[in-house]
C-alpha cells in the first residue's frame, strides 16, 4: 500500500515540477552538448537546433535562461563563421542576431559571474564577425567592439578567451588603427596557457582553445617560426580534429612554407 | 481511511494530468516549406520546444485557457497564433513570413530611411582619400550627387538651394559657421576635422520632422566616442600642421586637435599667391571629452573653435582693392544618451558664437551672431512595426550687425553709404513627432509633424511623410514629400530692422519637397537614381534699397543618379559616380542703377549638369592611389547691359539683364593624389601623402570682370590652376 502511495505521490510530483518550474540545467546541458557536437562535426543542423533549444530555454527567468541566452548566441557565432563562405548574409543574420540578444542581456544587469566578462568577450568576437562580414560597419561597431574588449578586459584580464578574442583584435587591425601583432602574439600565448589551466565547471563556458591555438600557430607562420607554428597548429587539431581553418588553411600553408624552406 | 486518502490522490493526479495540454503542429515558410529548428513558446511562459529537422513540434504544458503560441526564426517575422489549452491535444499551424529587416539596411531605422543623397557611409578615410577635396569634409561630400558645383569652395548647395539653407549639426547643436576663409566667393573649407565625426549623415531632401530651420538639406554629424587606446599624431604639409591627442582617462577619454593652416609656402611652391594681400592663415582646435555614464549611458563635452584672416586683392568695376576678412567662431556643447524604460533618449545645451569683420572700399560689415540652445530627443519601439519618435528644439539667438553698406553694390570708397548699428534678439521654439510603421510586409512608412515658433520672424507646421515599398532584398522604391521652413537670419532681420523699423518685417521662408526614386544595394555596389520637384515661397529678397521682404519665390527639379562600388577600407578598387540635373528659378534682384527690381531668373548656383567621378585603387596595402574628375555646365550669371554715370563721383551704377540669362563655360577639373603608409616599429607609423589639384591647368570660368563703365567685359578665371600639395602624417599609438 506505501508502494502504491509512493508511486501516485511520484507520479502527481514529476509533471508538476517538469512544467512549473524554469528548464533546469539538465535541458541546458543537453542543449550544450548538441552545440559542442555540431561544432565538433561542422554541422549547421545540429548547431541549428542547438541554438532553437537555446532559445526556449532562454526565456527562464533566472540564471540557467541568462546562460542560454549566451549560449544562444555562441551558436551564432559558431553559425556565422559556418555559413562565411557559403551564405554571407545569413551569417551576418546570425551574427547580428547573437549580438543583439547580448546587448539585451547585458542590459539586465545582475548577471552571474562569470556572464559579465564572458558575454563581454563573446560580443567583441560577434562584433568583429559582424566587421569582418560588411566593412562598413566599422564605424558603428569598431568603437563599439573596442569598448567591450576594454570592459573584458577590465572585468577578467586572465580569461582566456577574454585574452583570446583581444588577441585576434590586435592581430587584424593595422598598425596604423592600433592593430599590434607583437602584442597579440603574447597574449595568444599566454591565452593557450590560460585554456590549459582553465577548469570549467557547471554553466562556464569551454570555448575557444583549440581556436586560440589555431590563432597562435597562424601567427607563429607568419613570423616564419616554423617550429612553433606547427606544434600550435598540432594542439589545435588534437583538440578539435574537424576545423575547416585547421585542414584546409593553416596545415597545407604550413605544408607550403615548410617545403619552401627546405 | 487509506481508501479515503487514496481516493484523493487519484483525484489529484487526474486533475494534474487533465490540466495538462499537448502542443503540437508545424511550422512553415510563406512557401509552405516547412520550417525546421525554429522555435515555438506559449507567450509568458517558459513552455515551448524548437521544431525538429522536419519542421514539426510538440510539447505539453500546464497553462489553460486562452494563450497565445508564438513561432520564431531567424530573418523572419514571427507569427502567433491564440489557443484555448484545456488539456488533450492542440494543433497549431503557424507561417512564418520575411521580415522586412531582410529588405535592405535602409528600413531598419527611421534615420536612414530618408529621401536623398544619403552618404553616412562617407567614413573619414573616404574624406582624406578623395582627390580635390584637401581631407575636407565638405568638399568630398560635394562628390554626391544633388550638390552642384556652384563655387570652387566647400559650401553646399542643394538641389537648388543656397548654401545656407542646409543646416549643419554636431550632436544636434547647430554650427553657426561651419566654413573657413568666408569671401564673397563662399567659404573654402570645412571647420570640422572629418576625424572628429564617428558618423555623418547627409540629406539632400525630403528629411525627417527632427530637422528643423532648413530648407533644403541637413549635414548631422555625430562626435567619436571615447579614445580605447592612447594616441598621438603630428601631421605637416605645406598648408598647415596640426596634432592630435587621444588619451584614455579612467572610464572615459580626451581627443584634442589643434591646427595651424598657413598657405604661403603652399603659394611660394606653386607660383601662386598674388591674389592674396595676406595669406590665408587659420587657427582651430576642438577638444572632446566622452565617458560612459551606464551600461547604456555616454556624455559628452565638445569645445571648437576657429579663428581665421586673410586679404583677398579683388576688382570692382568701381574699386580695386582689397577684400579683408577677419573671422571667428566657437562651438561648446554637452551630449546625454541613455536607455530609460525603452525610450532612447538624446539631450544637448550647446552655445554657439560667431564674430566677423569684412572690408572692401566703402563696404565694412561686423556681423556676430550667437546662439544658446537645448535639443532633446526620445524614440521608443511601441510594437514590432512601430516606432515613435518625438523631440524638442530651443534657442535663443542675438544677433548684431555694425558697418557701413553702399548703395547699389558700388564699393568706391566715395559712394553713398548707410551706416548700421542693430542688435536684435529672439527665440525659438520647435516640436516634432514622428511615427514609424510597416502597414504590409514590404512596405515601411513614416508620417511626422513639426511645429516650430520665432520670436522674429513667425511660426509655421510643417508636415511630412515617407513611404518605403521593397521590390526585392536589394531593391527599394522610395517616396517622400513635405514642408519645411526656416527663418531668415537674424543678422538679415537686424538689418531690416535698422532700415525700415516700423516695417512689416520678415517672415518665415517654405519649400516642399516631392521625391520619388529607386535605391539598389547589392554585394559591394549601390544604385541610386531620385527624381524631385521643390517650389519656395516666402524668400528673403533685397527688395528695394537696402530693404528687404520675404516676398521671393522659386521652384527647382532634377534628376539625381549615383553608382558606388567597392569601399575604400577593403576593396583594392572603389569608387563612384554621381550625375546631377537641375532646373532652377529663383525671386532675383535686378539692379537698374541705384534702384532695382524683382525678377524671376535662374540662380547663380543653379548649374544645370554636374558629373563627378571619382576612383580609387590600393595597389599594394600600403600604397593608395585615387583620382577625381568633375566636369559642370557653366554657373548662370546675369550680363550687365548698361551702366549709369553716378552723380557723386567718378564710377556707373551697373543696369542688368535678365537674371541668370547667360552661362559661363563648361566646368572641368582632375585632381589626382596617392598615400603611402610607412610602419615604424610596433607603435607607429609614417604616412607620407602627395596631391595635384587641377592637373589639366584648366583655367575655369568663374565670372566676368567688367570695366569700370561696364561698357567691356572678359572672363575671370579661378586662381585654382594647377597645383601640388605634399605631407607627412606621423601616428604613435602608447601602449
Amino acid at each position: 500500500m506505501r508502494f502504491l502511495l509512493l508511486v501516485l505521490a511520484l507520479g502527481l510530483a514529476v509533471p508538476a515540477q517538469a512544467q512549473s518550474t524554469p528548464p533546469q540545467p539538465a535541458a541546458l546541458a543537453s542543449a550544450r552538448h548538441m552545440l559542442d557536437a555540431g561544432v565538433a562535426t561542422n554541422n549547421p543542423d545540429s548547431l541549428l537546433a542547438a541554438r532553437a533549444q537555446l532559445a526556449v530555454l532562454a526565456n527562464a527567468d533566472d540564471a540557467s535562461g541568462h546562460w542560454a541566452t549566451y549560449y544562444a548566441a555562441l551558436a551564432d557565432y559558431r553559425l556565422a563563421y559556418l555559413f562565411w563562405s557559403r551564405d554571407a548574409d545569413r551569417a551576418g543574420q546570425h551574427a547580428a542576431s547573437g549580438a543583439s540578444a547580448l546587448e539585451a542581456l547585458r542590459q539586465e544587469g545582475s548577471l552571474p559571474d562569470p556572464l559579465p566578462e564572458e558575454s563581454a568577450a563573446l560580443l567583441s568576437a560577434l562584433y568583429s564577425t559582424q566587421m569582418g562580414l560588411d566593412a562598413s560597419l566599422g564605424m558603428t561597431l569598431g568603437q563599439k567592439a573596442s569598448m567591450v574588449t576594454r570592459e573584458a578586459s577590465r572585468l577578467a584580464p586572465a580569461n582566456p578567451r577574454v585574452q583570446y578574442v583581444q588577441a585576434m583584435s590586435l592581430a587584424s587591425t593595422p598598425a596604423e588603427w592600433g592593430g599590434d601583432p607583437e602584442q597579440a602574439l603574447e597574449l595568444f600565448r599566454s591565452s593557450v596557457e590560460a585554456f590549459e589551466a582553465e577548469t570549467p565547471s557547471g554553466m562556464a563556458p569551454r570555448w575557444g582553445e583549440d581556436e586560440a591555438y589555431a590563432w597562435l600557430g597562424m601567427t607563429l607562420l607568419q613570423r616564419g617560426e616554423l617550429a612553433e607554428a606547427r606544434e600550435a597548429i598540432e594542439a589545435s587539431e588534437a583538440i578539435n580534429p574537424t576545423s575547416e581553418f585547421v585542414q584546409y588553411k593553416l596545415k597545407p600553408w604550413l605544408a607550403s612554407v615548410e617545403a619552401d624552406a627546405q | 481511511m487509506t481508501r479515503l486518502l487514496l481516493l484523493a490522490l487519484l483525484l489529484a493526479s487526474s486533475l494534474a494530468v487533465s490540466a495538462q495540454t499537448v502542443v503540437t503542429g508545424t511550422v512553415a515558410g510563406d512557401d509552405g516549406a516547412l520550417l525546421p529548428y525554429a522555435t515555438v513558446l506559449i507567450v509568458g511562459t517558459t513552455d515551448g520546444a524548437a521544431t525538429d529537422s522536419e519542421g514539426r513540434f510538440g510539447f505539453t504544458t500546464t497553462a489553460t485557457g486562452r494563450q497565445l503560441v508564438e513561432a520564431r526564426f531567424l530573418g523572419l517575422e514571427p507569427d502567433r497564433q491564440r489557443v484555448e489549452l484545456a488539456g488533450d491535444t492542440v494543433r497549431v499551424e503557424l507561417v512564418l513570413r520575411e521580415s522586412i529587416q531582410d529588405l535592405g539596411s535602409a528600413v531598419v531605422s527611421a534615420d536612414a530611411f530618408v529621401s536623398g543623397a544619403d552618404v553616412k557611409g562617407l567614413s573619414p578615410l573616404d574624406v582624406v582619400t578623395t582627390p580635390g577635396a584637401a581631407a575636407d569634409l565638405f568638399q568630398a561630400i560635394r562628390s554626391f550627387p544633388g550638390l552642384t558645383e556652384a563655387s570652387e569652395g566647400a559650401g553646399l548647395f542643394v538641389r537648388g538651394g543656397d548654401v545656407s539653407e542646409t543646416a549643419v549639426l554636431m550632436d544636434g547643436a547647430q554650427i553657426l559657421q561651419p566654413y573657413q576663409y568666408e569671401s564673397p566667393q563662399g567659404g573654402a573649407r570645412g571647420t570640422i576635422s572629418p576625424w572628429l565625426a564617428k558618423g555623418t549623415r547627409f540629406s539632400s531632401g525630403g528629411f525627417s520632422a527632427r530637422y528643423g530651420d532648413a530648407l533644403s538639406g541637413v549635414l548631422a554629424l555625430d562626435s567619436q566616442d571615447e579614445p580605447t587606446r592612447a594616441q598621438q599624431t603630428l601631421d605637416v604639409g605645406l598648408a598647415g600642421a596640426s596634432v592630435g591627442v587621444d588619451a584614455p582617462l579612467g572610464r572615459g577619454g580626451l581627443r584634442l586637435v589643434g591646427n595651424r593652416s598657413f598657405t604661403e609656402a603652399l603659394f611660394w611652391v606653386n607660383g601662386r599667391g598674388d591674389e592674396f594681400e595676406q595669406a590665408p592663415e587659420a587657427l582651430n582646435g576642438s577638444a572632446l571629452f566622452s565617458m560612459p555614464t551606464s551600461s547604456t549611458g555616454r556624455l559628452k563635452v565638445l569645445g571648437l573653435v576657429n579663428a581665421d584672416q586673410f586679404g583677398l586683392r579683388l576688382s570692382d568695376p568701381s574699386f580695386s582693392g582689397v577684400f579683408e576678412s577677419d573671422a571667428y567662431s566657437g562651438l561648446g556643447l554637452a551630449n546625454w544618451t541613455d536607455v530609460r524604460s525603452g525610450w532612447n533618449l538624446n539631450a544637448t545645451v550647446s552655445h554657439s558664437l560667431r564674430q566677423t569683420d569684412q572690408r572692401f572700399g566703402s563696404l565694412r560689415l561686423r556681423p556676430g551672431v550667437d546662439r544658446s540652445a537645448l535639443r532633446a530627443t526620445a524614440e521608443r519601439s511601441l510594437s514590432d512595426r512601430l516606432l515613435i519618435h518625438t523631440g524638442v528644439d530651443l534657442d535663443r539667438r542675438r544677433a548684431s550687425y555694425r558697418g557701413e553698406v553702399p548703395g547699389g553694390d558700388v564699393v568706391d570708397p566715395d559712394a553713398t553709404t548707410t551706416v548700421f548699428d542693430q542688435t536684435t534678439r529672439g527665440t525659438h521654439a520647435g516640436a516634432w513627432a514622428e511615427i514609424e510603421t510597416q502597414p504590409a510586409r514590404r512596405v515601411v512608412a513614416i508620417v511626422g509633424l513639426r511645429g516650430d515658433a520665432h520670436s522674429a520672424t513667425g511660426a509655421a507646421l510643417d508636415p511630412r511623410a515617407s513611404l518605403l515599398y521593397a521590390l526585392n532584398d536589394a531593391t527599394q522604391l522610395r517616396l517622400a514629400a513635405g514642408r519645411y521652413s526656416q527663418s531668415p537670419s537674424l543678422g538679415t532681420v537686424a538689418l531690416d530692422d535698422a532700415q525700415a523699423p516700423d516695417g512689416p518685417g520678415l517672415g518665415l521662408q517654405h519649400a516642399t519637397h516631392l521625391i520619388a526614386g529607386v535605391l539598389h544595394q547589392g554585394q559591394g555596389l549601390t544604385l541610386r537614381a531620385e527624381a524631385y520637384a521643390k517650389t519656395y515661397r516666402q524668400l528673403v529678397v533685397q527688395r528695394s534699397g537696402d530693404l528687404f521682404g520675404t516676398t521671393g519665390t522659386g521652384w527647382a527639379r532634377g534628376l539625381d543618379l549615383f553608382a558606388r562600388v567597392g569601399a575604400i577600407d577593403t576593396d583594392r578598387v572603389s569608387g563612384w559616380v554621381s550625375y546631377s540635373f537641375l532646373d532652377a528659378r529663383r525671386t532675383r534682384v535686378q539692379r537698374n542703377g541705384l534702384a532695382s527690381r524683382l525678377a524671376e531668373g535662374r540662380p547663380s548656383f543653379g548649374v544645370a549638369h554636374s558629373l563627378n567621378v571619382v576612383g580609387k585603387a590600393r595597389p599594394t596595402p600600403r600604397l593608395t592611389t585615387s583620382a577625381r574628375f568633375r566636369v559642370a555646365a557653366g554657373r548662370p550669371v546675369t550680363p550687365v547691359v548698361g551702366a549709369i554715370a553716378a552723380p557723386e563721383g567718378d564710377f556707373f551704377y551697373p543696369i542688368d539683364g535678365v537674371p541668370g540669362s547667360e552661362t559661363l563655360p563648361t566646368y572641368t577639373r582632375l585632381d589626382i593624389g596617392l598615400s603611402y603608409s610607412v610602419p615604424l616599429g610596433r607603435t607607429g607609423s609614417l604616412v607620407l601623402y602627395g596631391a595635384a589639384d587641377n592637373v589639366l591647368n584648366r583655367a575655369n570660368a568663374i565670372g566676368y570682370d567688367y570695366s569700370a563703365d561696364y561698357t567691356t567685359r572678359q572672363l575671370e578665371v579661378s586662381p585654382f590652376r594647377r597645383s601640388v600639395y605634399v605631407g607627412a602624417t606621423l601616428l604613435l599609438v602608447s601602449r
